[in-house]
C-alpha cells in the first residue's frame, strides 16, 4: 500500500477514533444549523430582492443566503482547519512525534484537515437538502455539477492560504487568529449574506479579489445560468496553482524559521 | 559516527548550550546528566532534528542533512499518544506516521516482554504514567524494525535519543529495556541517554558527561 494512502487512511481513522468521544458536539451543531435555517427562512419572508440581479428565482433570497451560508460554512473550515490542526496537537503534545516523522510536515497536516473538510461537505448537503425541502431553489443537475467543481477549486485556494496562516502558527500559536480576521473581513465583504452591489463601489470593486468574494460570486454567477465553468476557469485555475506553490514554499520556510528559532513546540 | 562541533543555542538571553563539541562512534552507549533546565532535551531536540542549532554543525556518518528516518527519539516529558484511542490504535497510528510496517503479531509478542499485553485495547486515558511510558517505548522501539531481543542483525534507526526513558518504570521493564539498548548497540546503533539522576543512566554506558552552564563535562 502507497505509504502516502496509507497515513491519510490512518489519519482519518484517527481522528474520527478521537472524535467520536465529542457526541455533544455534534448535537450542539445540528442545533445550531437549524436554528440558523430557522432565521434565514423566516427573514427572507419579509425581504423582497426582485430588484437585485444576483438573485434567482424572481429575487427569493432564502435561495441566495442558503448557499451563501453553505459556501462560507466551507471557507470557515478549510480556512481554520490547518493551523486549529497544529495547536491541538501541540496541546496533546503528539506534535513533537509529527515533527520526527519522515513525511514533510505540510502533508502530515493536510491530512489532519482532511476529515474536517469532508465534515464541512457534509454539513454543506445538510443546510441544502433542509433549504430546497423549506422552498430554496435547487437549480438544475447541471448547474449543480459545474458548482461542485468550482466549489472544490475554491477548496484548494482557501486552503493553501490556510497554510500559510499554519506557516506562521508555528511560530506563535496566537497567529490562529489570523484566520478568523481573515475569514471575518472576506465574510462581510463576500456577497455570502447580502448582494455585494450593496457595498460602497470602493469596496467592492477592492474587496471583489479576495478569494472568497470571488469564489463566491463565481459560484452565484454559475448556479445563476450567468455564465459556466468552463468559461470562467481559467483564473480560478492558475490562482488555484500559484497559491498552493505559494503556500507550500512559505510553510516550509516558516517551518525552518520555526525549528531555528526553536518555536515550534512552544505553545 | 555522529559528529558534533561547535553546537550553541541560546533561548532569549540565556546560553543553553555553548560551543559543544563531541564525536560518538557507532555502537557507543552515552549518558548525559544534568540538574532540570541544565540543556538536556534541547540537546537531544537538536540531534533529532527538531530544532536547528544557533552555531555548529552535526552530521550523521559525514551527512549534515540525515533525515529523520534514521533517528529514534524518545521524550519521556510528553507522552505524545492520543488518549481517547487504545494502545492498538495509537500504535498503528504512529506506525503509519513513521512509516513501520504494523504487525500484529510482532506488536503481540513485544508486548508481552514489558506486561501490555493485556492493556493494548483499553484507551489510553485509563492508562498509569507507567504504562504511557511503556506504550510510547514500544512506539520507538518499533521504529527499529525489529521487535525480538534475541535479533542481532542490522536494525533500521542508527541513532537512538532517549530523554529519561526509565522514568515511571517497573524494574522488569528497566531491565528490558537496557537490554535491548545493549542488543541495539552491538547491532552499530548509537545511543545517547539523558537523565536528571546519574544513577539512572544505563549501568554500562561508554561515557559519561555531566551537562552544566551550557558545557559537556566529562565524568567517565
Amino acid at each position: 500500500m502507497n505509504k502516502y494512502y496509507r497515513h491519510l487512511k490512518e489519519t482519518v481513522t484517527k481522528n474520527i477514533l478521537n472524535s467520536s468521544g465529542f457526541k455533544l458536539l455534534l448535537i450542539y451543531f445540528i442545533w445550531g444549523v437549524v436554528f440558523d435555517l430557522a432565521i434565514y427562512f423566516y427573514t427572507s419572508r419579509f425581504v423582497s430582492m426582485k430588484q437585485f440581479s444576483e438573485l434567482s428565482n424572481g429575487g427569493n433570497y432564502f435561495s441566495f443566503i442558503i448557499l451563501g451560508y453553505a459556501f462560507s460554512d466551507i471557507f470557515v473550515t478549510v480556512t481554520m482547519s490547518p493551523s486549529l490542526a497544529i495547536n491541538q496537537e501541540r496541546i496533546l503534545g503528539t506534535f513533537e512525534s509529527m515533527l520526527l516523522s519522515p513525511f514533510n510536515l505540510s502533508f502530515i497536516i493536510t491530512c489532519e484537515t482532511i476529515i474536517g473538510i469532508v465534515k464541512s461537505i457534509v454539513r454543506v448537503a445538510i443546510i441544502i437538502v433542509i433549504g430546497i425541502m423549506l422552498g430554496a431553489d435547487p437549480g438544475n443537475f447541471q448547474q449543480f455539477i459545474q458548482a461542485s467543481l468550482s466549489i472544490a477549486i475554491a477548496i484548494a485556494i482557501f486552503f493553501s492560504l490556510a497554510m500559510i496562516i499554519a506557516g506562521f502558527t508555528l511560530l506563535d500559536r496566537r497567529f490562529q487568529h489570523l484566520s478568523t480576521l481573515y475569514i471575518s473581513i472576506s465574510t462581510v465583504f463576500s456577497g455570502a449574506f447580502f448582494p455585494t452591489s450593496q457595498l460602497p463601489d470602493v469596496l467592492r470593486n477592492v474587496f471583489i479579489y479576495l478569494p472568497f468574494p470571488y469564489c463566491m460570486n463565481l459560484l452565484r454567477n454559475i448556479t445563476n445560468g450567468k455564465t459556466t465553468i468552463i468559461a470562467s476557469i481559467t483564473i480560478p485555475i492558475v490562482i488555484c496553482f500559484f497559491s498552493i506553490a505559494i503556500s507550500i514554499y512559505f510553510f516550509r520556510k516558516l517551518e525552518k524559521f520555526a525549528r531555528k528559532k526553536s518555536l515550534i513546540l512552544r505553545y | 559516527m555522529i559528529s558534533i562541533k561547535n553546537v550553541s543555542k541560546q533561548f532569549s538571553s540565556k546560553k543553553i548550550l555553548n560551543d559543544i563539541s563531541l564525536d560518538i562512534k557507532n555502537g557507543e552507549i552515552v549518558g548525559i546528566y544534568g540538574n532540570n533546565g541544565s540543556g538536556k532535551s534541547t540537546f537531544l531536540r537538536i540531534l533529532s532534528g527538531i530544532f536547528f542549532p544557533d552555531n555548529g554543525k552535526i552530521s550523521i556518518e559525514g551527512d549534515e542533512k540525515k533525515s529523520e528516518k534514521n533517528t529514534c527519539f524518545l521524550n519521556s516529558e510528553t507522552h505524545s499518544l492520543y488518549e481517547r484511542l487504545t494502545g492498538f490504535q495509537n500504535l498503528k497510528y504512529f506506525c503509519s506516521l513513521f512509516q513501520i510496517p504494523y504487525n500484529n503479531e510482532a506488536i503481540m509478542e513485544f508486548s508481552k516482554k514489558i506486561d501490555m499485553e493485556n492493556h493494548l485495547d483499553c484507551k489510553v486515558s485509563n492508562y498509569s504514567m507507567g504504562m504511557k511510558q511503556k506504550l510510547n517505548i514500544m512506539i520507538a522501539f518499533l521504529r527499529t524494525g525489529k521487535t525480538n531481543v534475541s535479533e542481532k542483525s542490522s536494525i533500521d534507526c542508527n541513532l537512538f535519543l532517549l530523554d529519561e526513558i526509565t522514568d515511571h518504570l517497573d524494574q522488569k521493564t528497566i531491565d528490558f529495556v537496557q537490554k535491548q539498548m545493549i542488543t541495539f548497540s552491538k547491532a552499530d546503533a548509537t545511543i545517547i541517554e539523558c537523565s536528571r539522576k546519574r544513577d539512572n543512566l544505563h549501568p554500562d554506558c561508554n561515557r559519561i558527561f555531566k551537562l552544566e552552564l551550557g558545557k559537556l563535562e566529562q565524568i567517565l
